[in-house]
């Protein structure tokens, strides 16, 4: 799990690309990738969390403590989330980009 | 001085062989990674028994341990209120004991005070066990490196009694004026802040429609939701010191999808607990509020070398290909830069039944060594599968420059 998405392992112990993040982007994670990057067949959009969950984090975490692990630019990064039965479709949900 | 990274439960093994006597003990776990070629101390054996293949660690008996205990009497009694972590080991293994304490009683209160902390899932242990005995200190006629007889005859004398007497003003001028980490009044007064806090942005929230106005989430979120989903339901499962987001995430999940989780937070080692928000350092007693039990740190990593855990979350400053984790240096030849060390996870990358590896920081700028190098992947930790140190790219992470508190696990 990193800030650029998400990998697993393949069948070989390599590491895998399996999700990216709405706002980033292939070249991106190549770019900071020291080895030839291996991606998934299925490349999909890491799942966002639910409105509940994210004030579930926000009063667990009032002082905003887990921001100070965040690089400063990652800070202002945001994405859509809305419940997926006001969208009417989970892809939707998933992909929606923020402004 | 000489200093080696190593890794908690080779220490943890080391003492205990120290405390018992034996001249050493047995790991499982640390082969495949890197640790083993930074200490020739250590002997690879293929086990009697099962033909299993062990690394044996040598006794490690510390010449003095450092410790803090809430009480002591005057017999050097020691009662650590709240998770011991190594405090017992150290003491059991170390030839002296150093001990500061906050306020001394005499040893009918020191025994109403005790009471075992007994975690369901381990063997029981005796209250006892909690209770620490110092050392008295060297006369002029002891060599100072005679080792201080630990017979069950060695009963407290008059100048140990005395010598507690000595120190007692001054202890408790030190706890009089010396606060933990957090202060209980400043533990108090930045939970009122933080009720006040959430109050007043609950009513916001609820001016602006309640929690429909919640339309994004930051990475921060993002992240913690995506470490949740890795945790299974019914599983053991653990995080080191100083891993906020991986901290959210273990709570988010045993409050959604894995209720039946077993939560055991770092730094306190407490099983369950429920903190009231999450503090600056995961070393906060707050942090062990609720907790069912707390373990110490040979209970938790025994769990683990006995395949009782189920997932460990680990980072490193470099990950390659194969899941290698650099967490001790960087530099080739010539040390460059000190990374953190190797905590705990070089044990547990190999023991845990699984791991998530997680960075916050992998298109951060990249650290140039003195030689141009970006590193090398030395101290590896995690895949077993893979045994050799590996070159790596440019997965270089910045947050080890700015490494406190809160780095590492």
């Amino acid at each position: 799990m990193t800030e650029l998405g998400l990998f697993d392992f393949d069948a070989s112990g390599h590491l895998r690309l399996r999700a990216l993040y709405p706002d980033t982007s292939l070249d991106e994670v190549a770019q900071n990738t020291g080895f030839r990057l291996v991606v998934a067949d299925d490349l999909s959009t890491i799942v966002l969390p639910d409105p509940e969950v994210v004030a579930m984090i926000r009063a667990l975490d009032p002082l905003g403590v887990h921001i100070k692990e965040l690089q400063p630019r990652d800070r202002t990064r945001r994405f859509a989330v809305a419940s997926c039965s006001k969208l009417g479709s989970s892809d939707e949900c998933r992909t929606l980009r923020c402004r | 001085m000489e200093i080696a990274d190593t890794c908690c439960y080779t220490v943890v093994q080391q003492l205990r062989a120290a405390a018992a006597g034996v001249p050493f003990l047995p790991v499982r776990s640390m082969r495949g990674t890197g640790f083993p070629g930074l200490h020739p101390e250590y002997l690879a054996m293929k086990c009697p028994f099962t033909g299993d293949d062990l690394l044996l660690v040598p006794a490690l008996a510390p010449d003095v341990a450092l410790i803090h205990a809430q009480y002591g009497d005057s017999h050097g009694n020691l009662r650590i209120v709240g998770p011991p972590v190594a405090d017992l080991l150290s003491a059991r293994a170390s030839k002296k004991v150093i001990a500061t304490v906050e306020r001394i009683v005499t040893n009918d209160e020191l025994q109403a005070l005790g009471g075992a902390n007994v975690p369901y899932f381990t063997s029981p242990q005796s209250p006892k066990s909690r209770w620490v005995r110092i050392r008295p200190p060297a006369t002029r006629s002891t060599p100072t490196t005679a080792r201080t007889p630990r017979s069950t005859t060695d009963r407290p004398r008059p100048a140990r009694k005395s010598f507690v007497r000595a120190i007692s003003p001054h202890t408790s001028s030190i706890a009089a004026t010396t606060p933990t980490i957090w202060s209980a009044s400043a533990q108090k007064r930045l939970a009122r802040a933080c009720v006040a806090g959430a109050m007043v942005a609950s009513l916001a929230r609820a001016l602006r429609g309640g929690r429909r106005m919640i339309g994004t989430c930051t990475l921060g979120e993002a992240m913690i939701h995506a470490l949740a989903r890795t945790i299974e339901d019914g599983t053991l499962v653990f995080h080191g010191f100083g891993s906020p987001l991986v901290q959210l995430a273990m709570h988010v999940a045993k409050r959604t999808h894995a209720p039946d989780m077993a939560l055991i937070a770092g730094a306190t080692y407490g099983l369950n607990p429920h903190p009231p928000f999450l503090t600056p350092t995961s070393n906060d007693w707050v942090l062990d509020r609720g907790a069912e039990c707390s373990l110490d740190i040979e209970q938790l990593f025994d769990l683990g070398a006995s395949g009782r855990l189920g997932r460990m979350f680990l980072s490193g400053v470099q990950i390659d290909r194969w899941g290698n984790a650099n967490v001790t240096r960087l530099g080739r030849g010539q040390l460059d830069i000190k990374l953190p060390g190797g905590g705990g996870g070089c044990n547990l990358s190999c023991d845990v039944e699984r791991l998530t590896l997680w960075t916050t920081a992998t298109a951060a700028p990249r650290i140039n060594t003195a030689n141009g190098v970006s590193g090398w992947s030395i101290g590896a930790t995690s895949s077993p599968t893979s045994a050799t140190v590996r070159p790596m790219g440019r997965l270089v992470w910045r947050w080890v420059i700015a490494a406190g508190a809160r780095n590492g696990w």
